[in-house]
């Protein structure tokens, strides 16, 4: 958003010579920035200075807004469950259920999605975008089948969207 | 209440602090025991350096403050008042002083070599107290951006404080430091901004982290070792800043107020000036600006003695009438008539602007009451607000107008019965949004 105008007005010489200077910069975005003051030095250097100073001004809050840009708030655990169908949630608290006695899972796998869902159990909240240990539990209901291929897609695409 | 006395090239914290020779070596040393009342004396030789925050808690109340004194170790007590006593932080480490107290001729530096952090200087950091500071240097070292020099309370959760500064100075490290008001009362009467470190871009900063109204009086302060950008008063909050009788930087090309005005907010600057100028006014308000003028002046109207002056009082968008009009500061003169009615005028000029009684008008406060001092209020805006408006009356004085396309001279004037003498004030409401009208600040009584 650099300055791409900047002008000044004169108001009639004061008794002791100084004239007030009305200064006007623009910013390519439309944004006017005035600054008024009484003198009797040269406007131009002055308004080369003042744009020098809001064009640095400008830049860094450009920077700043692009570090931040895409920041988006964090889901509740009830949001987060929410991205899923009530099919989907009914299939996935029934598999968690049935966790420990699952045959189709060895003791590793067991302990792997066990600590997942422990985590589910203590955070605060879901964190966005989706940090990974989130997509991994999405793949695994994929491999179970209690997620579609074009349902993981979405509830991801809708969770960081 | 007992005499306490701080040194730090012989001090020890384990002393008790009651004589030189058991000096404290700091004065948060003496500030873990003192009590209401007490009178804390600094050696003039004391130049305590701490790699650690400071919160000097004085235990000095309203009724019954504490009394911080820089004073010659010849004597105990000191009969004579120094300046030389230096309190620092080294490091990313604050100070705060909290408690009522009166502290003389100490120099209070924090974040000596720090770049960053946090060492902002916290002066009645406490609810409801008053600190008054008398030939005092306060001295934000660090080159960090993000420090402050609080001479209020920044706690959200305080009440309410009053910290006067009576020929104190101040110096900042980065440009982004500055005084800043976050609520309460903050006078300061004679000082300067000390030259080296760095010039803050603003002054006072009202944006206080609490948001509540702020008061800042300044007076005969020496700001000409500030850049010649400088500006004096940033901030979203409302409050009243009033600043006079001060210098400024050669060439100032600075504002009196940057950032976006709160209803409530007003800054006053009188009579301050690089030049040697006796009239400069400034005013900043929601409503719009006030400036001195000396161009466009009626003859034989205002002046300081020499020079004729007029206001060029100019509204913002937001002025309207009846809510929100751009108030002139009070032009007030003495009046000795009693009983019998008397017509106070005062003259006005725009480019091409027929004012209406609801565009712009004066109103006067006199004493109306025989046998009480109570004010009584004549104006001569529109009868009422459902009143049809119509033009002020037109003038055939003298202004000189340059620069002005089409004048147009009119007269605000309101007839009225004083019982009492006493100072007539009058103030002139300009309603009238995006609009410019030269005042000639001279009430003329007939």
């Amino acid at each position: 958003m650099p300055i791409v105008s900047s002008t000044y007005t004169e108001g009639p010489t004061q008794i002791d010579g100084r004239r007030n200077v009305k200064e006007r910069h623009v910013d390519d975005a439309g944004d006017v920035y005035e600054y008024e003051w009484l003198g009797s030095q040269d406007p131009t250097p002055v308004l080369a200075a003042r744009a020098d100073v809001l064009n640095a001004q400008l830049a860094e809050r450009a920077a700043a807004l692009a570090q931040v840009a895409g920041t988006m708030l964090p889901l509740t655990k009830l949001g987060f469950r929410e991205l899923f169908t009530s099919t989907e949630r009914a299939g996935i608290d029934a598999f968690r259920a049935g966790l420990e006695s699952n045959p189709a899972l060895n003791a590793a796998q067991k302990a792997a999605i066990r600590t997942g869902f422990a985590d589910f159990d203590v955070a605060q909240n879901i964190v966005r975008p989706f940090m990974p240990q989130v997509l991994a539990m999405l793949d695994l209901f994929l491999s179970l089948g209690l997620l579609t291929q074009g349902r993981r897609t979405a509830i991801e695409e809708a969770g960081n969207g | 209440m007992a005499n306490l006395y701080v040194r730090s090239t012989d001090g020890s914290d384990a002393d008790n602090g009651s004589t030189w020779a058991l000096a404290k070596a700091t004065l948060s040393g003496a500030s873990a025991i003192d009590a209401a009342g007490d009178a804390i004396y600094v050696s003039q030789v004391h130049a305590e350096s701490s790699g650690s925050a400071q919160t000097i808690a004085l235990a000095g109340t309203a009724a019954s403050p504490v009394r911080v004194i820089c004073g010659n170790d010849g004597a105990a007590p000191p009969t004579a008042v120094d300046t030389s006593g230096v309190i620092t932080t080294t490091g990313n480490f604050a100070i705060s002083i909290t408690g009522s107290a009166y502290i003389s001729g100490l120099t209070f530096a924090a974040g000596t070599g720090a770049s960053g952090g946090s060492a902002s200087l916290s002066l009645n950091a406490s609810a409801n107290h008053f600190q008054t500071f008398e030939n005092c240097s306060f001295r934000l070292n660090t080159s960090g951006s993000s420090q402050a020099l609080n001479p209020t309370s920044a706690v959200a959760s305080a009440g309410q404080s009053l910290t006067r500064w009576v020929d104190c100075s101040v110096r900042f490290g980065h440009a982004a430091h500055a005084i800043q008001i976050n609520r309460g009362i903050f006078e300061w009467a004679g000082g300067s901004l000390l030259s080296g470190g760095t010039s803050p871009t603003t002054l006072l900063n009202l944006s206080g982290t609490s948001n509540y109204a702020g008061i800042a009086k300044i007076s005969g302060v020496d700001l000409s070792n500030a850049s010649s950008a400088i500006n004096l008063v940033t901030g979203q909050t409302p409050g009243q800043v009033v600043i006079r009788n001060s210098k400024l930087p050669a060439s100032w090309s600075g504002s009196l107020f940057t950032g976006t005005f709160s209803p409530g907010l007003r800054v006053e600057m009188h009579n301050c000036d690089s030049a040697d100028t006796n009239y400069r006014l400034w005013v900043e308000d929601y409503a719009g600006s006030i400036k001195s003028e000396t161009t466009i002046v009626k003859s034989g109207g205002a002046s300081d003695g020499t020079t004729p002056l007029s206001w060029k009082m100019a509204s913002s968008a937001n002025a309207k009438y009846p809510l929100i009009p751009l108030e002139s500061p009070e032009i007030v003169k003495w009046n000795e008539t009693v009983g019998s009615a008397i017509t106070a005028t005062i003259e006005v000029v725009t480019d091409n602007v027929t004012l209406t009684d609801d565009d712009c008008w004066v109103e006067v406060q006199y004493l109306g009451t025989s046998g009480f001092p109570i004010g009584s209020f004549v104006s001569d805006v529109k009868a009422d607000v459902l009143a049809t408006a119509a033009s002020q009356s037109s003038s055939t004085e003298t202004w000189t107008t340059t620069g002005l396309t089409t004048p147009v001279k009119q007269k605000l004037s309101v007839t009225f019965t004083p019982q009492e003498k006493g100072f007539l004030h009058a103030v002139v409401h300009l309603a009238k949004a995006s609009t410019t009208v030269y005042v000639d600040p001279l009430l003329t009584i007939t």
